[in-house]
């Protein structure tokens, strides 16, 4: 995917050229990146939902723009852009000749579909809501009208977007991939979902998409013709990895780049041949509420339930201190991240136990809390296949019993779990976000989000969200998110678990990578695999 | 003539039970089975510790006073989880082979007795199931209806009739033709009395047998489908869900603590039914006698 220049590559790589001087890239081999969890196969970068196919979209599809590893936008397919004076105004201009994996020019045309779709009444993905201020998309949305004003396609070659009003993220949002629009322009937007094109995707980035097996791999090739250079590798293979098998597979070098679990460390840095890198990301994981319940409608529940996690054990023995206890949706390593008001909720049964009594709760006869008829008994899910997440789980089960609430654990395949999360049907659920660059809330928080799990309706929380993308001063949105995360650090739809830090293990073989990995890890999330190469 | 009857099967029992004593190794088994069986009962006074309560404070720690047998990867207390295991694993393996030998008592009687049409019917039934490859059947059931206790109990058994229905079979036709079955049609008794009072009493010491290794296989079926996350559900233990939580590449390299003791029980206790089992069939032969 985003590939940068050349020339900012070779400065990146000042250091390993010293080391073996006059190293030309060697051209070939496969690289193969290891993955515990499958992609569900929705290979669409407006209909994924999940971090694990985004990986295989990256690379399939090429952007406006890309987000580079200090967190910069760079320009990709659009050569330039203009903003205007009052911000209302982006103009993209787009490189010439740039080809789709079929041969096929991509044009304004196919970033203006790829777009339009998101806008469209019957679009079934999560994007809208990050476009939803562009001119006349709210009227093209409720299907008054069958145009929108706010995207222009002004040449073959020109797009302009125009928004109502002066709006934050604007500019980081035009990262996703652009479609084929000659592909897919004739199916309904209501069945593009089903569209077997998402199982055999077709973008211009820099690898073509060749299979995938489920448990197995998913298999790319290099596209020779890659407008910004071919990649060094030939091919690239997604490996899917059981947890417990990581070590294995490093050691017998069956793959390249993985992320290991906190457990392996010790073992996985002590192997002769193997990096490893430790990287705070923008993610962290929590633990939802089902607030459409009328147990966890109750604020003062969900606090207890908070206070009665012992965080702090999960990431100092659970994940062996690769964590940070979260408090707030914003992670560390983002700039919007505070500390400033936000409750702590150290581990305190005592506290627990008290704000569940004031609440009314009370123990009946089987020694779980009840109240009304409602009992504190629920089914908490969780994904398989991480160790740290059936641990974490078998703790929280335990703290929550001293506390008179009985948790019972469901396992499930991750795929599946979503599926229950998508369908609402759950009480408690695990999962982690990975965030993008902008901290603007709103594709997760704000109440008409479809990824609202927690069923979470706070006009407060609306206002300030909205307050936060139309400020453009980014002093002022830092405060206006403090505040915001301050009133979700009260509320707690979810309990913030902890902030992902990530431990990632590379194969020394692997030349070209970010040797001082910032939050997007040695590979700049996978904008390096186009200029990575392979010593034999 | 019941109390002539009574006497006739008590000389058979003791005949039984003294032949079985003289096999060393089937009465080794026994009591080694029956030492786990007591353990597994008599868990609580064993330890004092709760099979299912985290201590993380204190986890992967090796064998120490505290812990005779050290503490898994949630500090909890191996021995403990060792004997509650068994708990587990004997009353799956006894339960399942109990369901199978039930649908197989009956099925196998009718086949056996009614022949014709109904035998037909339920020994083609019989081939079916064993037709189906039994982890792949297990799984997805497993996979559908979610990893259980009672589901994993009732796989086993579901999937496991056919055995023992066709040993009944087999015995029912070489009874019916025996001069008992033909002296007792002859004075007018009624066919379910000739079946349930004549012939399968005497059709039932290879479904014992059977049943003895049944349990064996059982519970090595329960290990499998808890080693493949499929059985019992964390956090209650079982040997199999012990043996799969040990199996990152660490633990079972540095912390054989964790790996020996359910593995060493699903060993020993197969084993030891297996010669019970043995013992049990060489003791039920008449032709014993002869040598």
């Amino acid at each position: 995917m985003k590939r940068p220049l050349v020339v900012a590559l070779f400065l990146l790589l000042s250091l390993s050229v010293i080391v073996s001087a006059a190293d030309a890239p060697k051209q070939g081999g496969t690289f193969r990146y290891g993955i515990t969890t499958n992609p569900r196969g929705m290979f669409n970068p407006i209909l994924n939902t999940e971090v694990y196919d985004g990986l295989i979209i990256d690379v399939v599809y090429d952007g406006l723009i890309y987000i580079d590893a200090s967190l910069q936008p760079q320009p990709m397919i659009a050569k330039a852009w203009d903003i205007s004076e009052d911000g209302k105004e982006i103009t993209f201009y787009l490189h010439q000749g740039i080809k789709f994996h079929d041969g096929v020019e991509l044009t304004a045309k196919d970033v203006a579909y790829t777009y339009m779709t998101i806008l469209h009444p019957d679009y079934t993905g999560v994007r809208y809501g990050q476009f939803n201020k562009l001119v006349g998309a709210k009227d093209y949305k409720e299907g008054k009208t069958d145009t929108v004003p706010g995207i222009e396609v002004i040449d073959d070659y020109t797009i302009k977007f125009s928004v109502e009003e002066a709006y934050a993220p604007l500019l980081s949002t035009f990262t996703y991939g652009i479609l084929p629009s000659h592909l897919l322009e004739d199916i309904p937007v209501g069945e593009l979902e089903q569209a077997p094109f998402n199982l055999h995707p077709i973008g211009s980035g820099p690898f073509k998409f060749v299979e995938f097996q489920t448990d197995q791999h998913v298999i790319l090739e290099a596209n020779k013709d890659y407008f910004f250079g071919a990649p060094n590798i030939d091919t690239l293979v997604f490996q899917k990895v059981a947890q417990d098998a990581i070590p294995i597979y490093l050691q017998q070098n069956r793959v390249d780049f993985i992320a290991i679990s906190p457990e392996q460390y010790e073992q996985v840095k002590a192997m002769p041949g193997i990096d490893v890198y430790v990287y705070e990301e923008l993610s962290y994981n929590y633990i939802c509420f089902n607030m459409r319940q009328e147990r966890f409608a109750d604020a003062a529940v969900r606090q207890a339930i908070t206070y009665g996690f012992d965080r702090q054990t999960y990431v100092d023995v659970i994940r062996e201190g690769f964590g940070i206890v979260a408090n707030a949706p914003v992670p560390t390593a983002s700039w919007a991240f505070t500390t400033e008001g936000i409750d702590t909720y150290d581990y305190n049964p005592e506290k627990a136990a008290q704000l569940l009594a004031e609440a009314g709760w009370t123990k009946g006869p089987d020694g779980i809390l009840q109240k009304d008829g409602m009992k504190l008994e629920f089914e908490f899910l969780v994904p398989e296949g991480s160790r740290q997440n059936e641990q974490m789980a078998l703790l929280f089960q335990q703290n929550m019993e001293d506390l008179g609430i009985k948790v019972n654990l469901v396992f499930m395949e991750f795929s599946a779990a979503v599926d229950r999360v998508d369908a609402r049907q759950f009480d408690t659920f695990t999962m982690g976000w990975s965030l993008s660059v902008d901290p603007d809330p709103h594709s997760i928080w704000h109440s008409t989000s479809l990824w609202n799990d927690p069923g979470f309706y706070n006009e407060e929380s609306d206002a300030l969200i909205e307050a936060g993308r139309t400020e453009t001063d980014p002093e002022k949105r830092k405060e206006i998110y403090a505040e915001w995360q301050k009133l979700i650090n009260k509320e707690l739809p979810t309990m913030f678990v902890s902030y992902g830090v990530t431990i990632g293990a590379i194969n020394q073989r692997v030349k070209g990578i970010d040797t001082n990995p910032g939050p997007l890890g040695p590979l700049v999330d996978l904008e390096l695999l186009s200029t990575i190469w392979l010593e034999d | 003539m019941d109390a002539a009857l009574h006497q006739e099967q008590l000389t058979t029992g003791k005949k039984v039970w003294r032949r079985f004593c003289r096999n060393r190794l089937a009465l080794a088994g026994l009591v080694v089975l029956v030492l786990f069986v007591l353990s597994a009962i008599f868990a609580p006074w064993l330890t004092d510790y709760d099979p299912n309560r985290n201590n993380l404070r204190d986890r992967n720690k090796p064998p120490s006073r505290e812990h005779p047998l050290g503490t898994d990867d949630m500090g909890r207390d191996i021995l403990a989880r060792t004997l509650y295991g068994g708990r587990i694993s004997l009353t799956v393996g006894l339960v399942a082979v109990g369901i199978s030998m039930s649908i197989g008592l009956i099925l196998g009687s009718l086949a056996g007795f009614f022949g014709g049409a109904v035998d037909t019917v339920i020994m083609r039934l019989a081939d079916i199931f064993y037709s189906f490859p039994f982890l792949i059947v297990a799984i997805t059931i497993a996979a559908i209806f979610g990893p259980s206790i009672y589901n994993t109990m009732v796989i086993l058994g579901i999937l496991s009739w056919p055995g023992p229905a066709r040993l009944l079979r087999a015995e029912f036709l070489k009874l019916k033709t025996t001069d008992f079955v033909t002296a007792a049609e002859g004075i007018g008794a009624s066919p379910a009395r000739i079946m349930f009072r004549h012939v399968l009493p005497n059709a039932l010491s290879p479904l014992l047998v059977s049943a003895t290794l049944e349990v064996a296989s059982a519970i090595l079926s329960e290990a499998g489908l808890s080693f493949l996350g499929l059985g019992v559900p964390p956090p209650a233990p079982s040997w199999g869900n012990m043996l799969n939580r040990a199996r990152p590449l660490h633990i079972l390299a540095n912390m054989p603590w964790m790996w020996l003791p359910p593995g060493t029980a699903i060993f020993v206790v197969v084993l030891a039914i297996n010669f019970v089992g043995d013992g049990l069939r060489d003791a039920f032969d008449p032709r014993q006698d002869l040598s």
